[in-house]
């Protein structure tokens, strides 16, 4: 058959001066600019157009929009790949590439086709029967291979994603009839306004349904009100966006794709609105009808058919047969018969189908009331179907006369269903009106309310007058309350609806309920067999409702078989609920622009410059960028690591501490605070010392440590770990503001206002002194745990006598802005001696030689001072401080708690894998008693080094332990943590 | 003496710190270096306090989200005891020394944090349009007017917004240590909407 057998010859809102190439399956066709891939793909006659996800059976073009389940696409290639998109909803572009999914090598030729001779295998949950023995991860890749939805690209995505905050009075989702006149309503009213419509042309069901509204045709009232609404300043019409996703204080989630009109640009927009009142106007989506072999390809909601045949030009079949239970199929009919498409015959299962069958006749439209669907005949291709009369109430058949109409596109309508995703996702109610056959909303939000086909209302002139009243409402819920206008009106057409789901059951043949997903009718009888009768267990065990269109054609009549299977009403049966996203979005959208380095802020230090320039291996450490290393003269990491080191030994290492935390505690009762605030007295601290401290949780578990300078009576400087500022500060706040309001305290994060630099090693003293300083440095006057304030290299400064290597150590705190220059000055200064930066490795392994433990390595999440040693201070203590009530439980003094100690492998040699187990008896695997937590060889000690948590470790000095780990053992013994210059030395030099 | 840099000197390699302008001209982003900032923490009931700032500035302590702008002198409101003192950056020091003199008597602390914090000038017709595009709050002239100031957080990072009058000007603040990411970001702003 040519291809102009399926275009019509005239009409179409399809711009036929632009031809488009596209390729489908690897195959060439063409199309026209206005169409979209399933329009150009019906246009040249593709029947198939997917495979069924878990049979692999051929399925056809069914819906013309976000209700489609069967012709899911993946369009472009490598990079530019974009997977799980509905043929429908992609707008026709000279040189799009698109492939089914879920077949090989085409949907027309899949190997995988014989599987639907096994469907007798596969009932609903086989998988969770089949595959439970030995372990179902074992079946689980060859399960997914022969069942999906495509493929993820392996490439970056090249295209660039925004994001969009936007805010407004009235938020109105959906561009058909009703979400237009609301939209009219609230700008004329003078409400700020944003219009979202998911097509790329307003109007929503008038593009192809035939109206007169406000005495013109409704394509011209459309465009009326368009031009209207963005004239109006106030108003933004956002058109291809998806309201995907409503939440709590009305905050809608928008994706807006682009036009692709060049590849530079946006691709997708993330919008977040928040909206003082939201109208959803989002429509309707037409039912199907479960009957025999209702997913042969020809078989189409008839909204669809109209919609191909009016908007697109497009024949949806040659030979038509329509088979509903409601009006609106009517008008669906008289559009394919005006369009010269044999329209062979209308069956309605109700026996008097009223007027809209009395016109259908006169236009000479056979119209089989009373009959009902009994099969379709055809395989790949629809090629009639057999109809029987059916008794009243439609739940049997009334005779065996069967009747076949041979056809080749089968319309069906079983009514509509409110597409109410966004309403459910924020907690709105739905209740079942049976005159309507649907779940509609049970009543409005405070804040949202449905309209038009939203509601049920799914006549047109109904939509017009509900959408108009509700933007009025809204708008003047906002104050907006300037004249609407006149509400729109259209001739009254009819809109009546019987409800009907399925034909009478016919046992030999599968009736397909949700063809996204292959769940039939006998899927939900064998889940009810099985005894789920819940609609969330008969879900979840069949599938139903639960592939990538959440049911958008299959949850009413599940619902309603289920209510039929076990005896209840479809009230009684209740729903299950949406969530978002109501139509699938791109992980791009959700990204926008938050790739590569802009994936995650990280803080730089004021030497970051210095840093890059100087070979410095820049790595996150608890949220900030900073070195690792330096790398240099191509060395190793390992041999970059043991030279900074040696100068920190040996020499001077400058080491950049800026995201030291830094919190000013400051007022009369400063010191009452800390002492309530530290684990350790503070308040006997004298002015210019320096004390080391752990903090507590109410549990008693340490939570971070660091050490506090009195800098003045009332004036305190808190160095907290570097990931713990923020943290720390809020804590304190907390604790000031809730617990204790009477203390007279002050709080300050000052640590990025300060930069950080430590000089450590013998010759650090003099490094320092060379820069000229007005504080005495001597051993005596400025001697280790000493805090000094006055200049250094006539700026201000801050300088304690503290540092984390172990040996000789000044901590310069200047104003962040001099940061650079001091560090320039002290590596200028220092160059004879050696002076060299060090990045975080090397101090990690020169407190682990020293012993000095870091919170969050060495200890845990069940760690209290005790287990590291610093039990006596509690007994001193009289005070009270956060966390003291835990530490008098009696699992706090366990003597078999996790404890710090060091830990000697028995090869010096031999460094302790950290994570690395101690065990009693490592052939047994089990009855760990601890573990390592850092670990390092030691040039300076000439041997490997290790801490670790160790059950009763203390009490097990000297012990023979073996440490495992991945397979293998290693004999060591446990040991003090103070490897490095036990007695304290070298810090005080 | 050492040298004192603004922040970008200090983070960027090679990009050009001067003022930023889009493609079509509309949008310009000035880093500011000449302003400094005092943080004031004390009560709002405190007479001294109040006294002091008016003495001193002649601004009034500013409630919640708003702010009182006095020549060269802008008073932000942070929280129910905080307020930022925006100032001529070589005032800084001066008028730190004066107000800790006038607030003596009172639990009041002035921080100088000019350090802690870097800032930028986003101006011309498209800037609410590109700050909005990393910033949950309502921009727009009828929700966030001249001397309204907000903490909020923008392009994910912590930041003080304040608009100094009716122009299409917005002050950000933000932490030093995000300077680098916050002008990026910027650069990388979609120009038009």
């Amino acid at each position: 058959m040519s291809a102009n057998a399926w275009r019509l010859d005239s009409g179409g809102r399809i711009d036929r001066t632009q031809r488009l190439s596209f390729r489908f399956d690897g195959s060439a066709y063409q199309g026209f600019a206005g169409d979209t891939l399933a329009s150009a793909l019906l246009a040249n006659g593709v029947r198939i157009a997917g495979r069924s996800f878990k049979l692999h059976r051929p399925r056809g073009l069914f819906g013309s929009w976000c209700e489609e389940p069967n012709a899911i696409v993946q369009i472009g290639r490598g990079a530019d790949l974009v997977p799980n998109l509905k043929a429908t909803q992609v707008e026709l572009f000279d040189g799009l590439d698109a492939r089914s999914v879920n077949c090989w090598p085409s949907a027309r030729l899949d190997v995988f086709a014989p599987l639907q001779l096994l469907a007798g295998l596969m009932p609903a949950g086989f998988y969770y029967k089949t595959f439970m023995w030995p372990n179902w991860h074992w079946f689980e890749p060859l399960v997914r291979r022969a069942a999906g939805l495509g493929v993820a690209p392996t490439l970056p995505d090249p295209d660039r994603y925004e994001e969009r905050y936007e805010h407004c009075d009235v938020l109105v989702i959906g561009g058909g009839p009703a979400g237009l006149a609301a939209a009219l309503a609230a700008t004329r009213a003078g409400a700020r306004v944003v219009l979202v419509d998911d097509r790329p042309v307003l109007g929503g069901a008038l593009q192809w349904e035939e109206h007169i509204i406000d005495g013109q045709p409704a394509l011209h009232w459309v465009n009326a009100v368009e031009s209207e609404l963005r004239a109006a300043a106030r108003t933004r019409v956002l058109q291809r966006t998806t309201a995907f996703g409503c939440y709590d204080h009305n905050l809608v989630a928008l994706c807006e794709r682009s036009e692709r009109t060049s590849p530079t640009a946006v691709r997708e927009r993330l919008w977040h609105v928040r909206a003082a009142q939201v109208v959803l106007a989002t429509g309707a989506i037409e039912r199907p009808v479960v009957f025999p072999n209702n997913d042969v390809p020809g078989v189409m909601l008839a909204s669809a058919a109209m919609n191909y045949a009016v908007q697109y030009a497009v024949r949806p079949g040659q030979r038509a047969v329509f088979v509903t239970s409601c009006d609106s199929a009517y008008d669906a009919a008289e559009a394919l018969r005006a369009r010269g498409i044999t329209v062979v015959a209308i069956v309605d299962v109700r026996g008097e189908p009223g007027d809209s069958a009395t016109s259908a006749a006169r236009a000479g439209i056979p119209v089989m009331a009373g009959y009902g669907p009994a099969r379709v005949h055809g395989a790949r291709v629809a090629r009639g179907i057999e109809v029987r009369p059916l008794e009243q109430g439609a739940k049997s058949w009334r005779s065996d006369h069967v009747q076949r109409l041979d056809c080749d596109v089968l319309c069906v309508s079983g009514g509509w269903t409110p597409s109410v995703h966004l309403f459910s996702q924020v907690g709105g109610r739905l209740r079942y009106a049976p005159e309507r056959a649907a779940l509609v909303p049970a009543a409005d939000l405070s804040t949202i309310r449905c309209a038009g086909s939203a509601s049920g209302s799914f006549a047109v002139q109904d939509c017009l007058s509900e959408g108009f009243a509700a933007g009025r409402a809204a708008a003047h819920l906002t104050g907006a309350a300037a004249e609407c206008g006149v509400t729109p009106a259209a001739l009254a057409k009819h809109a009546g609806v019987a409800p009907f789901w399925a034909s009478p059951r016919d046992r030999r043949r599968k009736a397909w309920v949700d063809l996204q997903n292959d769940v039939t009718r006998g899927d939900l009888e064998l889940a009810v067999r099985e005894n789920l009768h819940s609609i969330e267990h008969v879900k979840r065990y069949t599938t139903a409702g639960m592939a990538v269109d959440q049911g958008k054609t299959s949850n009413m009549n599940a619902l309603a078989l289920l209510a039929e299977l076990t005896g209840r009403g479809i009230p009684d049966v209740g729903t299950t609920a949406f969530r978002p996203p109501y139509d699938p979005v791109t992980l791009g959208t959700l990204a926008g622009r938050r790739v590569g380095a802009s994936y995650h802020p990280l803080r730089r230090t004021p030497l970051d410059r210095w840093h890059t320039e100087h070979g410095a291996v820049l790595e996150d450490f608890g949220g900030w960028r900073r070195p690792a290393w330096y790398a240099a003269h191509g060395d190793s990491r390992e041999e970059r690591v043991r030279y900074e080191k040696r100068a920190a030994r040996t020499a001077v290492s400058l080491f950049d501490g800026s995201p030291l935390g830094k919190i000013e505690v400051r007022g009369p009762d400063a010191a009452a605070f800390l002492n309530r605030m530290y684990y350790n007295n503070m308040r006997t601290l004298a002015v210019g010392q320096v004390r080391y401290g752990i903090m507590l949780n109410e549990h008693g578990i340490i939570i971070d440590d660091g050490v506090c300078m009195r800098l003045a009576d009332n004036s305190f400087l808190v160095s907290t770990t570097s990931g713990a500022a923020s943290r720390i500060f809020s804590a304190f706040e907390e604790w000031l503001q809730c617990e204790w309001p009477d203390l007279r305290v002050l709080v300050t994060n000052v640590t990025s206002v300060w930069g950080n630099v430590a000089v450590a090693g013998p010759r650090a003293r003099e490094v320092v002194q060379r820069l000229g300083t007005d504080v005495d440095l001597g051993r005596e006057t400025f001697p280790h745990l000493a805090v000094r304030c006055g200049t250094l290299a006539g700026v201000p400064a801050r300088i304690a006598r503290v540092g984390f290597t172990g040996e000789l150590s000044f901590e310069i705190n200047v104003p962040a802005g001099y940061a650079s220059a001091l560090w320039e000055a002290l590596i200028a200064q220092g160059r004879d001696l050696n002076a060299t930066p060090i990045g975080v490795d090397a101090l990690q392994e020169l407190r682990t030689e020293k012993g000095f433990l870091h919170v969050g390595t060495d200890t845990d999440a069940r760690t209290v001072p005790a287990d590291i040693g610093m039990g006596a201070i509690l007994a001193k203590k009289t005070e009270d401080f956060v966390g003291r009530r835990s530490l008098e439980r009696s699992d706090a003094k366990r003597a078999d708690r996790l404890q710090f100690v060091g830990i000697a492998a028995q090869d010096p040699n031999v460094v302790l894998p950290v994570g690395g187990h101690i065990m009693a008896d490592p052939s047994t695997r089990s009855g760990s008693q601890g573990y390592v937590t850092s670990s390092c060889a030691s040039e300076t000690l000439g041997r490997s080094v290790a801490l670790g948590l160790v059950v009763a470790g203390r009490a097990r000095l000297n012990e023979s332990i073996q440490v495992y780990s991945g397979g293998r053992v290693w004999p060591a013994r446990l040991v003090s943590p103070n490897w490095y210059d036990p007695k304290g030395e070298r810090l005080n030099a | 003496m050492l040298e004192h840099r603004a922040p970008l000197d200090q983070l960027s390699r090679a990009r050009n710190t001067e003022t930023l302008h889009d493609a079509d001209g509309g949008l310009r982003v000035t880093p500011v270096t000449d302003r400094g900032l005092l943080l004031l923490q004390g009560s709002p009931e405190d007479a001294v306090l109040r006294d002091a700032i008016g003495r001193q500035i002649g601004a009034r302590v500013p409630g919640p989200q708003t702010t009182d702008i006095r020549g060269e002198y802008a008073l932000l409101w942070m929280t129910p005891k905080e307020w930022l003192l925006e100032l001529p950056a070589a005032e800084t020091s001066a008028v730190q020394g004066a107000l800790v003199a006038r607030l003596a008597p009172s639990l009041a602390a002035i921080t100088d944090i000019s350090d802690a914090l870097a800032c930028f000038e986003i101006g011309g017709d498209p800037a609410m349009d590109v700050l909005m595009a990393g910033c949950s709050l309502d921009l727009r002239p009828h929700a966030f007017a001249a001397g309204r100031v907000a903490r909020t957080a923008i392009a994910d990072v912590h930041a003080i917004i304040w608009k100094p009058g009716i122009a299409h000007l917005f002050r950000c603040w933000v932490d030093r240590s995000c300077a680098q990411h916050f002008w990026n970001w910027l650069a990388d702003s979609p120009a038009r909407w």
